[in-house]
């Protein structure tokens, strides 16, 4: 009798438990509710305010009009003369417009950025620093001997994290004070000559490279500080770059 | 019958309810031996922590296979993250915690009852666990469509 009221009263206890776990949770997705919706009507009165002030800053500035942005996101395309806009998108953390040949084509309809690098690195970046990061650069190679690399949290030229492709390998890691680690490489099988999208994510510890949207390489490691994205040739024959997106990612814990 | 379902992305789907149940299940025992302190409750503890521990290993192999399966997406790319490592927690907690457990309640000799106690108000940082894991993984699934046909 004594073992079924203590049986009776330990379940009452759990259930109770279990209880309050499921009213707490459907009281904060209830609060979140109501909180994200009165956020969306702030940010729809937001809006309205920001596109009237937009208009007058893009009218002035017109070297970031091939940037479209996405929200915080950035969408980028090469118009114009490619020296231009190289100058005025980028910065280069290792090498120089001295080192490479590049110059504006019109593939297929569309405008791409040629270049043709000497052997010797060089890496060019945006301006803007980001953390946890998805890029993706819609890229071709024709008789390309190297390394081609999209580069992410880069202070310098010593200090980036990767994911490099080559003829027969993807390469997913980072450098630090000029030490190379490599989080994982696999094999690859793709065909130069043709445009594919290259793409890493960082995510908080979890980064990962990306050959045509399907995951190739996967490692962890410590999340960095916040760093330039771009990137990064080592080789010799002409490179065709299209278009680099990138998306800032939320963190999540 | 198949092994694996056409509609199902892979085994994780299949087998994540295992280890949810059986861990809370688990959990519900550590608490009750607490209270009730009887033997046939002890092990039956010790039976389902270890299932429950198992099961979340092959839970937490298959998620990870399930991630890498996934194309390019980056609206989920930090959720997807998040969501294993919290799984990684879990599965951590509960190995070390079934280990301890069943280390200390089959060597102790006295103060029994008050191990149990004190191993019933740890088990319950075990249940916040595999709620917030699940919570993250019902995100990805209801929130961000991750294995759900277009």
């Amino acid at each position: 009798m004594k073992t079924i009221n203590q049986l009776i009263g330990a379940s009452l206890i759990f259930l109770a438990l279990v209880f309050s776990i499921s009213c707490n949770q459907s009281n904060k997705t209830e609060h979140e509710a109501e909180h994200e919706h009165s956020e969306s009507e702030e940010h729809e009165h937001m809006d309205s305010e920001d596109h009237d002030h937009a208009e007058g800053e893009m009218d002035h500035d017109h070297d970031h009009e091939k940037m479209d942005s996405m929200g915080d996101g950035m969408s980028w395309k090469p118009e114009g003369e490619a020296k231009n806009f190289m100058q005025n998108d980028f910065h280069f953390i290792f090498g120089g417009l001295d080192e490479m040949t590049i110059s504006s084509l019109n593939e297929e309809g569309d405008e791409v950025l040629s270049v043709n690098p000497d052997g010797n690195v060089s890496a060019f970046v945006f301006h803007k620093s980001e953390g946890n990061i998805g890029i993706t650069a819609s890229v071709k190679v024709v008789d390309y001997n190297g390394e081609l690399k999209l580069i992410h949290h880069s202070k310098n030229a010593d200090n980036y994290e990767f994911v490099s492709l080559s003829e027969k390998k993807m390469e997913l890691g980072r450098v630090v004070d000029g030490v190379k680690k490599v989080f994982d490489s696999k094999v690859v099988d793709w065909e130069p000559k043709k445009w594919i999208t290259l793409s890493v994510t960082a995510a908080g510890s979890h980064f990962k490279g990306y050959l045509n949207d399907k995951m190739i390489t996967h490692g962890h490691g410590d999340e960095l500080e916040k760093g330039y994205v771009g990137i990064m040739l080592n080789g010799t024959g002409t490179v065709l770059i299209k278009e680099i997106d990138i998306t800032p990612l939320e963190a999540e814990h | 019958m198949e092994l694996l379902p056409s509609w199902a992305p892979g085994l994780h789907p299949l087998i994540i309810h295992f280890p949810i149940v059986l861990l809370i299940f688990a959990v519900a025992m550590v608490l009750l031996d607490a209270i009730i302190n009887k033997e046939w409750i002890t092990k039956a503890s010790w039976v389902l922590l270890l299932l429950g521990s198992l099961s979340a290993l092959a839970a937490y192999l298959t998620g990870r296979q399930a991630a890498d399966s996934i194309g390019l997406n980056l609206m989920a790319e930090s959720a997807i993250g998040s969501h294993s490592d919290w799984a990684f927690y879990t599965l951590s907690f509960f190995f070390i915690f079934t280990g301890v457990l069943f280390f200390v309640t089959k060597k102790a000799k006295r103060n029994k009852r008050q191990l149990k106690i004190i191993f019933a108000f740890i088990s319950l940082i075990g249940l916040y666990l595999i709620a917030h894991t699940a919570e993250l993984g019902g995100r990805l699934v209801y929130e961000f469509g991750l294995g759900v046909s277009k």
